[in-house]
């Protein structure tokens, strides 16, 4: 079983949700930029929620099962048609051979995740199959998806209850369940949780009290490895070099113009800029399906309050597992 | 003793924070803290990041941070009770200073108002110490360059730094693993692979290594293949 990538659309990948182990080498953890999302669509074609599954920035991409296959599409950033029949988002789906499915513009969101029942058949690579490309590893060779790739499957899954699923005349089957979305579809401000970060202190007032209350808005100038942010510009109190540490996905940090970016899935593992925020770690899905051009608003939380958010996430996706194939 | 200083930057990981200075005796303790923490591991521990002056630990939600800083706290106690021995290996790496692959040898030499003969004779003097990998897969920061070879970076990055380059910045020495831009001063580059997802470990050099760069010609350095 396999499927064909027709059109690839813009830096459509495999990804997974990270490479763990290697950070002391400099690798980065990457993986799904909305992590949430990419288990999600696992979990509905009752995968591990570590298979690979392709990641789809916005719209264009367009794809042809060569065999029938169970399915799932959760995320956003675009509509998926088969046919002139659009297909849900966040349910199971049955696709009859030879279909075709594209993708088209949606105004909500930003990455799109398809996984297939029972996974697509990619070597790991330093125990991942993510796709990292500035070092040309995981995923379909080191890079993105091309016209012409094929993706086999492992194997063919086995799922109970697909009889029951709805059957369209055009033979595509769709289950009566679906998933909650658990990434809220992009208002016109997103408002992400924030933590002070480690130099906060090291800021004047007047970028402590902006970080806080004004907006800023995603650049197009931002990918995988982090979003710039345009908006006030930030200015240390005094100017210190500082010494390289780690940093990580939610990092906010700022170049010595006074940009602030945000680090996202494929942050390097070590930085130098000082870092005035940090993403909760429950809210960077979020931060993953909003698109550049839309404005955002860091709203402050303490330490504690952001681990009970990630909590919270953690059992509302414990949830959905226990709830999948359950009529909703 | 020096407290050293514990905070998050993420939900799951958490930084020790020794010094914010480049010494080598604090990066020792920090690779004695890796040591440490990789060989009486928490539940829920996913890896240890050493940096210059830091040791950042990641963790998945079968452990809370309060565990976690509680854990490394303990820790870093002991870790300064104990001898601080270098467990790094000696590395001696072969390097080509051919004007024609240290494409930057004529300009630090005119910047520093030295022959280019100087430059490498100086920059093969010593041993280096690794104080951390980082940047991109197997980029080594190492240290301290004599100060005779100190540069600034460029003021505009090259587009394209080839795979190998060894380089110099401010008191820093590097080696390029793959073809990027960078910012660093490139005198010379080393046959051998620094980044290799199908070896183990994957990154040629490890923190808490000692190098020593070795001249070889143009002739040498073609023969690697």
């Amino acid at each position: 079983m396999s499927i064909t990538i027709l059109k690839p659309g813009v830096m459509s990948s495999l990804q997974d949700l990270g490479r763990w182990g290697f950070q002391q080498f400099g690798v980065p953890i990457g993986g799904a930029m909305d992590k949430v999302s990419a288990t999600l669509a696992n979990y509905i074609c009752g995968n591990d929620e570590n298979e690979a599954v392709i990641e789809m920035t916005l719209h264009g991409a367009s794809f042809i099962f060569n065999e029938a296959a169970f399915c799932a599409i959760v995320g956003g950033g675009c509509k998926a048609y088969l046919g002139d029949d659009e297909l849900p988002f966040n349910r199971l789906l049955w696709i009859p051979a030879f279909s075709t499915i594209r993708k088209t513009a949606s105004a909500q969101g930003c990455r799109s995740y398809l996984a297939v029942g029972g996974g697509f058949n990619i070597k790991k690579i330093l125990g991942s199959t993510s796709t990292y490309t500035p070092s040309g590893i995981g995923g379909m060779n080191g890079r993105n998806l091309a016209t012409g790739d094929m993706l086999s499957f492992k194997h063919e899954q086995v799922l109970q209850g697909a009889s029951t699923l709805k059957m369209l005349p055009n033979g595509v089957g769709i289950s009566h369940w679906h998933t909650t979305a658990l990434v809220e579809a992009t208002p016109n401000v997103v408002t992400v949780h924030a933590i002070k970060g480690p130099e906060f202190d090291l800021f004047n007032s007047t970028s402590q009290e902006n970080i806080f209350t004004s907006e800023f808005t995603i650049s197009s100038q931002s990918n995988r490895m982090g979003y710039r942010l345009e908006g006030k510009k930030f200015a240390l109190e005094q100017k210190t070099e500082m010494v390289s540490t780690a940093v990580t996905t939610g990092i906010v940090q700022v170049t010595h113009e006074g940009d602030p970016i945000i680090l996202m899935a494929d942050a390097q593992t070590i930085g130098g800029y000082p870092r005035i925020a940090r993403i909760c770690a429950a809210d960077i899905p979020l931060l993953a399906q909003t698109r550049p051009g839309i404005k955002i608003l860091f709203k402050e939380i303490g330490e504690e309050e952001s681990a009970d958010r990630c909590k919270e996430l953690s059992r509302g996706l414990k949830r959905l597992k226990s709830g999948i194939g359950m009529p909703s | 003793m020096i407290i050293p200083r514990i905070y998050n930057i993420h939900d799951q990981a958490i930084t020790i924070e020794f010094s914010k200075e480049i010494s080598e005796a604090t990066n020792m303790q920090v690779i004695a803290m890796q040591h440490a923490v990789e060989s009486s591991p928490i539940k829920g521990f996913m890896g240890a990041v050493p940096a210059y002056g830091s040791l950042t630990v990641y963790f998945n939600d079968q452990v809370s941070t309060t565990t976690v800083r509680a854990w490394l706290s303990d820790l870093s106690a002991q870790v300064s009770n104990t001898s601080l021995a270098t467990e790094g290996k000696q590395i001696s790496i072969p390097v080509c200073y051919d004007p024609s692959l240290g494409t930057d040898l004529d300009w630090v030499a005119a910047h520093l108002n030295r022959s280019m003969e100087d430059i490498v004779a100086l920059h093969t003097s010593i041993e280096y110490r690794v104080y951390m990998i980082g940047f991109i897969p197997g980029f080594p920061y190492m240290g301290t360059l004599p100060t005779a070879l100190e540069v600034p970076r460029k003021q505009t990055p090259s587009m394209k730094i080839p795979a190998g380059s060894v380089a110099i910045a401010g008191k820093q020495t590097g080696i390029y693993p793959a073809e990027v831009p960078g910012g660093w001063q490139v005198i010379g580059r080393t046959p051998l692979k620094m980044f290799d997802p199908s070896t183990t470990p994957c990154s040629f050099l490890n923190a808490g290594d000692i190098v020593q760069f070795k001249p070889i010609t143009l002739e040498m350095f073609n023969q690697y293949s």
